[in-house]
């Protein structure tokens, strides 16, 4: 997705109020507890160990910290995450496709 | 944590590119279970079994090791299920499943005795618990159940228990004798036909007449009163009373036989039926002939003891020959007394002979034999007739 469809579709959202992750392909974490996460609009996996698991998003990475961390099911764009996580970190590439 | 889906299984992935075997797995929908790491640039996960043809595809050309672990599911059962081990523990399970079996009453048969009287013993078993499938120790002993079956089954005289397996043999035998003559009304034993009586027994009753008297018919041979002229009692009358009687017998012979008899050769025509509709006849011999007779069978279809409403119908055809014989005066003679000789039999039942025979007359006319035979033959003539009180004085 080019840049300029990128700022045109936040410039929708923002005039016609809509929420940004219905427009965008934008990803959505849950976080429930510490011991279990769930992540929608994933693209895919980069890195599984057991203490950092990083999955690709529309607009960057997601990585994820923790102890003994095991993905429940990947579905086609729904994934469920166990074990101890202490962080979650956004890392945000211009582009959303580019990595 | 293992998932029990339908036919799972454990995949390793080895290698520095396993990120992209991921990325390939998810562009292709394929749906993954416990994702983890289980070393160094190694990780394990449960795919089910339908989709691992996509493994191969995801891992081409980045240098992953890919190795598969036994699953768990449905599938992996079934291929236990055929296993030495597994065969092993079937049959310990079928051999108990047989042992169990054989203390259970299974099929009750009967013995002996008569139908009504087999039927009568069959309900009252019944009551008494002896349908099929019931535990062979709760049933009654012989001794028990003895009792028990004499007082409901009147006509019942003695009855034995005998196990085959299991199956339960009932042997029985039914009442018979005096119950019966008792019913029988007094009554003279009269003559059935003209004769000479040859010989008397009997059993019960007064004789009237002497051996090498000439009886009529109807006439009074045994008395159904016995005793002396001021106190007479009457009796049924039984016995049996062979005396000499005479048939005359009218034979005609046509002089010219038609026979017709089977050349040997046979076709045979198949036909299928079903309900009241019927195949035309198939037949594998192009023969024909020309006088035939034919004989149809039909036959039921069975797959598996289960009778097919469709019945196998086939028809044989038998070539006949006719044949002409002329028949000439001594064979004529045979034949008619032969004919005669068995009508004479069968007028006289089964205790009577044929004493003696003679041809009394021979005519040929319009090419026809016509004799007539005389028989001499020693039959039972006694024939009951019962009387009541009143007709006595």
């Amino acid at each position: 997705m080019s840049r300029w469809l990128t700022r045109t579709k936040h410039w929708i959202g923002s005039t016609l109020q809509l929420p940004d992750d219905i427009l965008l392909d934008l990803p959505r974490v849950t976080w429930i507890g510490s011991f279990l996460l769930h992540i929608e609009n994933h693209k895919g996996l980069l890195k599984v160990e057991h203490q950092c698991i990083v999955v690709k998003v529309f607009d960057g990475l997601v990585e994820i910290n923790g102890d003994s961390l095991q993905i429940q099911s990947m579905l086609q764009d729904e994934m469920t995450i166990k074990g101890n996580v202490s962080e979650i970190i956004y890392n945000r590439q211009q582009g959303g496709e580019g990595v | 944590m293992k998932p029990t889906l339908p036919g799972t299984i454990g995949v390793t992935v080895k290698g520095k590119g396993y990120p992209v075997v991921l990325q390939r797995l998810h562009q292709q929908s394929v749906v993954l279970h416990s994702i983890t790491s289980s070393g160094e640039e190694e990780i394990h996960f449960y795919i089910s079994l339908h989709e691992l043809s996509h493994i191969r595809k995801a891992v081409f050309k980045t240098g992953c090791k890919v190795s598969l672990k036994k699953g768990t599911g449905l599938a992996y059962e079934l291929e236990n299920a055929f296993k030495f081990r597994s065969f092993i523990l079937w049959l310990l399970i079928a051999i108990v499943i047989v042992m169990a079996s054989t203390r259970f009453l299974w099929s009750v048969e009967m013995q002996g005795a008569t139908p009504e009287i087999r039927q009568e013993v069959e309900i009252a078993l019944r009551k008494l618990g002896f349908t099929p499938g019931t535990y062979k120790q709760s049933l009654p002993l012989e001794n028990q159940l003895s009792p028990v079956l004499y007082k409901e089954v009147e006509q019942l005289s003695w009855m034995g228990l005998e196990w085959q397996g299991t199956k339960l043999i009932v042997h029985l035998k039914e009442k018979k004798g005096s119950t019966q003559t008792e019913k029988f009304p007094p009554s003279h034993i009269v003559a059935a036909k003209k004769g000479t009586i040859q010989s008397m027994q009997i059993e019960s009753g007064q004789a009237v007449e002497n051996v090498n008297s000439v009886v009529k018919k109807g006439q009074l041979i045994v008395s159904g009163l016995v005793g002396r002229e001021e106190d007479k009692k009457p009796v049924p009358s039984k016995g049996v009373v062979m005396a000499e009687t005479w048939y005359e017998v009218n034979v005609t012979v046509p002089d010219k036989l038609v026979r017709e008899t089977l050349t040997g050769n046979y076709k045979r025509k198949w036909s299928l039926q079903l309900f009241n509709w019927t195949t035309p006849p198939v037949s594998f011999s192009r023969t024909s002939f020309e006088e035939a007779i034919e004989e149809t069978k039909i036959d039921e279809i069975k797959v598996a003891g289960v009778h097919l409403p469709a019945q196998k119908k086939t028809i044989h055809i038998y070539e006949t020959e006719r044949t002409n014989t002329k028949v000439d005066r001594e064979t004529a003679r045979e034949v008619a007394l032969k004919v005669a000789r068995e009508e004479v039999l069968s007028l006289i039942g089964g205790s009577g002979s044929i004493k003696q025979e003679k041809f009394l007359h021979e005519q040929i006319d319009n090419g026809k034999v016509k004799l007539t035979i005389y028989f001499q033959a020693i039959e039972d003539i006694a024939k009951v007739q019962p009387f009541s009180e009143e007709t006595r004085e």
